[in-house]
């Protein structure tokens, strides 16, 4: 037993993070002086602050989703709930005639549904989550397609517009939010008992079914988390898009997973965090806007995405597999 | 115990044919519910047995079915294959890119078919081999595969080349896409023909008992000495060659290899084949009953269009019928597990 | 007769640990061979070498007359050997006769299947050996017994001269038990061999012609089947004389006028059959039970962590409805997980999280862990229980087998409980660590907590219990008190055919 490889066992303190995420920041810092030395439109204001508004909401959407991960479990319909809160936003005000504020709660409230009923499958039927979520998904995406083809050719109200470009003291107000919720999480993450207890249902939920923790409950609330913060992003970029878009969402829990995986999420559940998530947002962002900036064929993006993916994962089962998963 | 306890031997007849015992069968279920949703069809919609719809079944129904018999297999051992849809678009694109060069239709067609192979073979090296999410991986390279289909289109408008019928474009491949027997298209043929061969060998051949063995319980099979890995590998490489096929195939009746080719089949094909009797945790299901799964959505997807029923509504019932099938798979599955212990 | 099989000063190491010490016996053409020993008496070694799953480390195995030079389960089919694994390799989603035949004997010229001939050929096997069991039916849809006896028909063909049972009768009832005897004395009418490991002795007395005793890794003895009686085998199975009585601990500070957790008519899905039992206040009640007793499946109900399909718990006076770990944690009950590396610890987390897993809640203040209290009360339980690691951030991953139990020790003492369900407290831990746990649990009981102790070792019961219960085929068949305790009385409850 000694004899094991120690150095991949993360012990749950600031050191232990540190290293495993350590790979990370030194790589998306690398790729920034690259691209900052390189490119001259990299640094330039508007290229870092239009990359900062979008990891923001992107952030936001992907901290419910991140703990699904941690769990042992995924939600594959992320993308689509995301979109459906979005449309449905744009729908309930255009051709249902609410307000700002009791339109986005109300599909928000749907969202959050959509996460239960995931939650509650999974948990009561013992159903495959990656199978579920996907059902989930299409019957979702079926949905948004109704509510955008309502929608077509019309522009969203105008408050709804000006929302996601709120600004407070200078700075878009999602990008407040997004570090504030950011910080808080990741304190959390450390400190908190109810999440401490998460991270020990990921790593072996029999273990912690023994010490009475309640597995169900945290799968439960986890899809609901990221139904819901997978809303609150689709709802942001709704407003951003100004008007409605059948591509909104698609392959997103793709991009989502890379990010968790790449910082530190596994799909042996256990691992991970939204300081991670984000990390690997931002890492793919930066890879994404190089490309860009390269001139290289935006198509190849789907394929960077696809290869890092697999990369990634790869990885993760080297590392994290444990005997007899 | 004596010996003489063993008197003369009983024989056990085999097992008769009960109602319940029939309805237990998932072709049976599935056969039934094609057939109402057939007459649903034939008294509700007077413009279901028009010549027309009939035909464009037949197309549709045809390259559905050749997934579905690569699905099948690779549900019967165990796994199963996200990427088919992008296998199609790329073989398709590929077998035309070949064509526009001026290379004969067998050249073109050996092509498409090997870019099928090379994709069953990266999953299933992955999937069986290296032991990664079957899940993942699929995905993946339905993300790559896709992405490389839009990079040779470029972007944009398609190109001249992508177009089939043109006349310098060898009309042996042209036929592929447009020959009939009779009233009956060639890929509908193809189909009935493949898919019989398949179910009989899944249901009657070593090698078929041999799939449902890996799928059922690799441990056990392996100890038999079975080489689960590589008849999963097997199966990945049949589905990207069916894909292929089934891909090119559209191309040549199109007219066209867009990029939309196989868009959002795989999933349909998964539920057909669920529907069909077969199952995630692997060791069941028949190309049967996945051939029923096929005319199901086929016949869901159609009534769609006679009734005029928006395509966003078709997602919606073809997702609740997902999570319903896949629900009740895995509650099977676990009541299967309990039982078993 | 001549011998068939012959091992020749076998031992057998996996690293340290020894499983089999120079062991030599042979097994003849044609005789029911027994193999008989407690747990951890190196069965399960001696039938992995003779099937030729692994080799020995030292000695030879000579088969027909042949020493083996390699050792792989094809070798061994091309000997003539089969073995039937408890876990059974059967396929649920197929029908009985493709499970018998797997390898498909039965086609015809095209290569294709015979449904036809596969079937008679299934229904000629059954029939053989006079079972009702129809040849089309899914296997899904038999007992555990009859998928276990189908089994063992796979293996049976004509080239077969030695099959290895496994603990065959633990999963059958009493008709399904005879049927297999049967089944055994017919291969034997046809010249083959049996190697028959069993906890059975009334079972192992009835059909074997010989029987060999293992104990500790040890060859004790090859006793000819005639005029044995269990006592004889018991005492050669536990060894110890009678003289040698292992210290049992000073009289019992326990408190027969509280009951601190009792269970009625308790029975289980897996076939547990209306347990009722008390555990005292500050007593160590023992429980013991071999394979397929019943005894783990209790001790899983009685934490709640399985769903009872009939029964009640209580807590000193309170019945404790809809059991669940949680609940029973918060009435008082703690429980041991009885396989460390499948539950019980979360290998790759910090000492401290493992230790107050169970109590996060209570040391934390509006829900953040104050983690002052969280390293004190680490160490605290740390140093109790002498827990040698690099620091309280380690983890269980890098700490011994010993250690690795001290933790979960640990971790069941941190609420403070009134009564500790304890499941195999030392297995697999080194002497020194196993006198150190048995000293803290003794402690327990003095300080008032009540333990109930699920063990498979004989002599630990006999040193800490003040009681012992003994289970057998899913019921209780015995209570052992104070000096009645010892390893022939347990065993011959255990293993025999008595009611005590």
């Amino acid at each position: 037993m000694a004899a094991t490889d120690q150095s991949m066992s993360v012990p749950f303190n600031l050191r232990g993070f540190a290293a495993s995420g350590g790979i990370l920041v030194a790589a998306v810092l690398l790729l920034f002086v690259f691209l900052a030395v390189t490119k001259a439109q990299f640094s330039a204001y508007n290229n870092l602050y239009s990359l900062a508004f979008a990891l923001s909401i992107d952030a936001i959407a992907i901290f419910g989703f991140t703990y699904v991960m941690v769990l042992g479990e995924i939600d594959l319909s992320v993308g689509a709930v995301y979109a459906l809160a979005g449309t449905l936003t744009g729908w309930l005000l255009k051709v249902g005639g609410l307000d700002l504020y009791p339109a986005i709660v109300l599909a928000l409230c749907v969202a959050t549904a959509v996460g239960f009923a995931n939650g509650f499958l999974v948990t009561r039927f013992k159903v495959n989550s990656l199978m579920l979520t996907i059902g989930t998904l299409i019957l979702v995406q079926g949905v948004v397609g109704v509510l955008a083809t309502d929608l077509v050719g019309g522009v969203y109200p105008r408050d709804f517009r000006l929302l996601a470009k709120t600004r407070w003291f200078g700075i878009n107000a999602t990008i407040i939010v997004a570090g504030f919720a950011l910080a808080v999480l990741v304190f959390l993450q450390l400190r908190s008992s109810l999440f401490r207890k998460m991270y020990l249902v990921g790593e072996n939920s029999e273990t912690a079914r023994i010490y009475g923790i309640r597995t169900d409950a945290f799968k439960l609330w986890a899809f609901v988390a990221s139904a819901f913060f997978a809303g609150v992003g689709g709802v942001l970029t709704a407003s951003r898009l100004t008007h409605a878009s059948t591509d909104m969402g698609v392959g997103l829990e793709f991009t989502y997973v890379t990010a968790a995986i790449l910082g530190g999420a596994s799909l042996y559940g256990g691992r991970g965090g939204v300081g991670g998530s984000v990390l690997g947002l931002l890492f793919l962002a930066l890879i994404l806007n190089g490309l860009v900036m390269y001139n290289v064929n935006p198509l190849a993006q789907q394929v960077a995405i696809g290869v890092l993916l697999i990369c990634a994962v790869l990885v993760d089962m080297i590392i994290n597999k444990k005997e007899g998963a | 115990m004596s010996a003489e306890a063993v008197a003369t031997p009983k024989t056990v007849p085999a097992q008769s044919i009960t109602l319940s015992r029939l309805l237990a069968q998932p072709e049976v279920t599935a056969g039934i519910v094609v057939a109402v949703l057939l007459l649903v069809l034939v008294f509700g919609s007077p413009f279901f047995l028009n010549a027309n719809n009939l035909a464009s079944l037949q197309t549709s129904i045809g390259p559905m079915v050749l997934l579905a018999i690569g699905m099948t297999v690779l549900f019967v051992t165990g796994t199963f294959d996200l990427s088919i849809g992008a296998t199609m678009a790329l073989a398709g694109l590929v077998a035309t890119w070949l064509l526009s060069a001026g290379l004969p239709w067998q050249v073109a067609m050996i092509g498409g078919v090997g870019v099928g192979a090379i994709v069953g073979v990266f999953n299933g090296v992955l999937v069986s081999y290296v032991g990664l999410n079957p899940l993942i991986v699929t995905l993946g390279a339905l993300y790559v595969l896709r992405g490389l289909v839009d990079l040779m289109i470029g972007g944009g408008r398609p190109q001249p080349w992508m177009y089939v019928s043109g006349p310098e474009v060898d009309p042996g491949y042209y036929a592929f896409g447009s020959l009939h027997i009779g009233p009956l298209h060639i890929i509908l043929l193809l189909a009935i023909v493949l898919a019989l061969g398949a179910d009989v060998i899944l249901r009657r051949h070593p090698i078929g008992r041999l799939l449902y063995l890996a799928g059922d319980n690799p441990d056990a099979a392996r100890s038999l000495g079975i080489p689960v890995r590589r008849l999963q590998l097997a199966g990945f490489v049949l589905c990207g060659v069916l894909a292929a096929i089934a891909g090119m195939f559209i191309a040549a009746r199109t007219g066209l290899a867009s990029r939309h080719i196989g868009s959002g089949v795989e999933l349909q094909i998964i539920i057909a084949c669920l529907v069909g009797g077969a199952s995630i945790a692997g060791g069941r299901g028949s190309v049967l009953g996945s051939v029923l799964g096929v005319l199901f959505i086929t016949l869901v997807n159609n009534a769609f269009n006679l009734f005029e029923v928006a395509a966003e509504w078709q997602k919606v019932v073809v997702g609740s019928v997902l999570i319903s099938v896949v629900v009740s798979d895995g509650w099977r599955s676990l009541r299967r597990a309990r039982r078993g212990k | 007769m001549p011998d068939l099989v012959e091992l020749r000063h076998v031992s057998k190491s996996y690293g340290p640990v020894q499983a089999l010490k120079d062991v030599s016996f042979s097994i003849r053409a044609g005789e029911v061979h027994a193999l008989l020993g407690e747990n951890g008496a190196g069965k399960s070694t001696t039938m992995r070498v003779v099937r030729g799953e692994t080799a020995p480390s030292k000695g030879e195995v000579v088969v027909a007359g042949q020493t083996l030079t390699r050792f792989s389960p094809a070798v061994s089919d091309d000997l003539g050997i089969a073995m039937v694994h408890q876990e059974l390799a059967i396929f649920n989603g197929l029908t009985v006769a493709e499970n018998l035949a797997p390898d498909l004997p039965t086609r015809n010229r095209a290569g294709f299947v015979n449904r036809k001939a596969l079937n008679e050929f299934a229904t000629a096997k059954l029939n053989l050996f006079n079972l009702i069991i129809a040849p089309d039916q899914l296997m899904s849809s038999l007992t555990t017994g009859q998928k276990q006896i189908v089994e063992i028909l796979r293996t049976i063909s004509e080239s077969r001269r030695l099959i290895i049972l496994d603990e065959p009768t633990s999963s059958l009832n009493a008709q399904e038990t005879e049927t297999l005897l049967d089944l055994i004395k017919s291969l034997r009418a046809e010249g083959k061999s049996v190697l028959f490991v069993s906890h059975r002795i009334p079972e192992v007395l009835e059909i074997s012609d010989r029987i060999t005793v293992l104990r500790d890794g040890e060859y004790i003895e090859t006793l000819e089947n005639a005029g044995l009686t269990e006592a004889d085998l018991v005492q050669r199975m536990v060894g110890r004389d009678m003289g040698e009585l292992h210290r049992r601990r000073a009289s019992s500070g326990a408190n027969r006028d509280i009951v601190a957790f009792g269970a009625k008519g308790v029975s289980g899905v897996g076939g547990l059959n209306d347990v009722t039992l008390d555990l005292y206040q500050g007593e160590v009640l023992g429980v013991f039970g071999l394979e397929g007793s019943g005894a783990s499946e209790l001790s899983r109900l009685l934490f709640g962590l399985d769903v009872p399909a009939a029964g009640t718990l209580h807590v000193k006076e309170n019945v404790v409805p809809n059991p669940t770990p949680l609940k029973m944690i918060d009435a008082g009950v703690t429980y041991l997980s009885p396989d460390r590396s499948e539950s019980g610890l979360f290998k790759y987390r910090a000492l401290t999280d493992n230790i107050t897993a169970p109590v996060l809640s209570r040391l934390s203040r509006m829900g953040l862990i104050r983690r002052t209290k969280v390293q004190d009360t680490s160490r605290a339980y740390s140093d109790r229980f002498e827990i040698k690691a690099g620091g309280l951030a380690s983890t269980p991953a890098s700490l011994s087998g010993g250690n690795q139990q001290k933790v979960m020790m640990a971790a069941c003492l941190t609420p403070d409980p009134d009564v500790v369900i304890v499941n195999e407290p030392t297995r697999g831990v080194d002497v020194g660590a196993k006198a150190e746990m048995h000293r803290k649990l003794i402690e327990l009981a003095e300080n008032g907590t009540s333990v109930m102790v699920f063990s498979s070792e004989l002599p630990e019961l006999v040193s800490l219990c003040d009681r012992v219960i003994v289970m057998r085929s899913n019921r209780i068949v015995g209570e052992l008190i104070g000096d009645e305790i010892t390893e022939d009385s347990a065993m011959t409850l255990a293993a025999g055919s008595a009611v005590h």
